[in-house]
């Protein structure tokens, strides 16, 4: 072994050919990524490109892998003829004001988690861990019977209302992990001086979770506007009904116009790309959130 | 109280001020909110759902749970798929998953870029994998079968495969799918356990003489079991309880070849307006992801 580390040490033609290993190494793993990469997006280039037929030609065999006519009459249809406008901006408000109120409560009681110990928390934190990935189609039974009990049904708060079943543990827990990493020395010197508790929070500790209050709202937000679930069963009409639902429903029993099916899918799609163009580094710490301990 | 510990000694006046926190009410007003409304949110449906699985035509009992265990043969079929569902999907998400983590680990040209175009799939509305993928499955119009046709899998006068028409395939295909979009997930967490592993192993080992097997085996594998396990739960707990991939792709058909869990309850409860036997369904899922949920849990909450 030790004649190895000797041999490369002395020998230069040895290292050039270890740095031509290393460039050989390289050029292997792009290839190979590449060669993942290209079934990864298929799909998603196939939604535009079929978005881009007429209704025509994606009844056509053989299937053409390129539009013959590049046309965008799908994306007019589903604004002009299906009220896709509509559907965008209920899961716009939806998601917004969901986003919203998590993260006002989720930075109020998630400070009180970090900070304060009592009898049954960690019970509630195992509960909060669960509740976000608890069985949605099970909750869905109880909250279709209830919103029809109280007129819920077809109304923003409904939706809001059932949303927050995973957008508010989905906050606090992101956001009590945080605040477990500003130092505690920080708010008790401040009610040492005086504050009070609240004073504490909302001066010193607030201010210095900013980047977290951003990144969990972009996390909620793009969860809530992915959801299909309660969308599906509590939305009856188009009042309040979302994209998710929307697009799903363009599939028909006996005929499908695709080409608007695909047109759907991608604008149902661009909300998500933009946020996570400019955000994708909270994106990913988020992502983590419980599974990798900061 | 609050003038005094500024003119007091500051250590003895923290202590005590900590101390006599306990019992005062901030605490409470600070976790309240969260708590009353994980309660009615949450707790309060639960618990409804779980009283009206006693309730069915035969009167107060336990009848539902023997028809779902016993009686049911679509609850034991769904059962089976959802198994074969979850574990397939975690095993090729986990393949697909750490390979591509493997190959993103280290200096590499446009890394960033990879990474990025690699998540797209796990980023899209619950609804779109499973729409693209079934009309990529299409067996009259369907791209999969034009490539097919391509390479030369089919002669002139086959008739093309309905994949998601025919029982023996549907499930298979919405795996396939299900794949496409969890796998970046799995990426994710294993690159964040890859780039925790520090370099100087590596250069020490290829220093001691160990190939690049014997650095994989000793360092990166250890490495990353604990992170693995964790992405697998993880990934095991969303699979088991899919709806939207397999909704969208086949509604559970046909002929319930691949009706999962999921699909099955919303059938009971929407179509078949037998909310009282779906709830028992759902509440056998529940318990079904104990196990998993509980492990979760027990590794989430670990303080180390």
């Amino acid at each position: 072994m030790a004649t190895r580390i000797a041999d490369a040490v002395i020998d230069s033609p040895g290292r050039l050919s270890l740095s031509n290993r290393r460039r050989l190494e390289v050029s292997f793993k792009v290839l190979a990524l590449v060669l993942i990469l290209v079934p990864t997006l298929f799909p998603v280039a196939w939604i535009v490109i079929s978005s881009m037929k007429t209704n025509l030609e994606t009844h056509t065999v053989p299937v053409t892998l390129l539009p013959e006519n590049w046309s965008i009459s799908a994306y007019e249809q589903i604004f002009e003829r299906r009220n896709f406008g509509r559907y965008m901006s209920n899961a716009m408000i939806v998601a917004l004001l969901t986003t919203a109120w998590g993260i006002m409560v989720a930075a109020w009681s998630g400070y009180g988690f970090a900070r304060y110990d009592f009898r049954f928390k960690p019970a509630v934190m195992a509960f909060v861990l669960i509740a976000q990935s608890f069985p949605r189609i099970l909750l869905v039974i109880p909250y279709f019977q209830f919103s029809n009990r109280f007129g819920l049904t077809d109304t923003y708060a409904g939706l809001i209302l059932a949303y927050s079943t995973f957008i508010q543990p989905l906050c606090l827990w992101i956001m009590k992990e945080y605040f477990e990493q500003i130092p505690r020395d920080l708010d008790e010197a401040a009610m040492v001086d005086g504050a009070s508790p609240y004073r504490a929070f909302w001066d010193v500790v607030l201010p210095l979770a900013r980047p977290a209050l951003g990144a969990t709202a972009i996390i909620a937000f793009l969860t809530a506007w992915n959801e299909y679930e309660f969308a599906l069963v509590l939305t009856t009409t188009e009042r309040v009904r979302t994209i998710s639902v929307a697009i799903a429903s363009l599939i028909g029993e006996f005929t499908t116009e695709w080409n608007q099916v695909m047109a759907a899918a991608a604008i149902g799609t661009i909300p998500v790309i933009i946020v996570f163009t400019f955000f994708q580094r909270q994106l990913m710490q988020g992502m983590m959130g419980g599974a990798i301990k900061g | 109280m609050a003038v005094e510990s500024q003119r007091a000694g500051v250590p003895s006046r923290r202590r005590a001020a900590h101390g006599h926190r306990k019992t005062q009410i901030h605490p409470f007003l600070f976790v309240a909110p969260s708590v009353v409304l994980l309660l009615v949110l949450l707790a309060l449906p639960i618990g409804q759902a779980f009283l009206r699985t006693f309730e069915s035509d035969a009167g107060w009992g336990v009848d539902n749970y023997v028809r779902a265990v016993r009686d049911d043969h679509l609850a034991r079929l769904a059962l089976r798929h959802t198994f074969y569902f979850a574990f397939f999907s975690v095993i090729g998400q986990y393949i697909i998953g750490f390979t591509v983590a493997l190959l993103l680990n280290g200096h590499l040209p446009f890394r960033g870029l990879f990474r990025v175009l690699f998540l797209v799939p796990w980023m899209l509305p619950a609804v779109v994998p499973g729409i693209v993928w079934r009309w990529i499955f299409d067996g009259l119009f369907g791209v999969f079968n034009e490539l097919l046709y391509r390479v030369g899998y089919y002669s002139e006068t086959d008739i093309p495969i309905a994949w998601l028409g025919q029982t023996s395939t549907a499930l298979g295909a919405t795996i396939v799918a299900n794949i496409w979009r969890g796998f970046p997930f799995m990426m994710v967490l294993l690159l964040a356990g890859l780039q925790a592993v520090n370099d100087d192993l590596y250069e020490a080992a290829s220093v001691d003489g160990a190939n690049a097997f014997q650095r994989f085996r000793d360092i990166t594998v250890p490495a990353i079991k604990g992170i693995s396990f964790v992405a697998a739960l993880l990934a095991w707990i969303g699979n088991f309880m899919n709806f939207a991939i397999v909704q969208v792709m086949t509604a559970g058909g046909p002929a319930n070849s691949s009706e999962v869990f999921a699909t099955l309850i919303y059938k009971n409860a929407f179509l078949y307006a037998d909310a009282n036997y779906a709830a028992t369904l759902g509440i056998i899922l529940l318990a079904l992801l104990m196990i998993p949920g509980a492990l979760y849990v027990r590794v989430a909450t670990r303080k180390d």
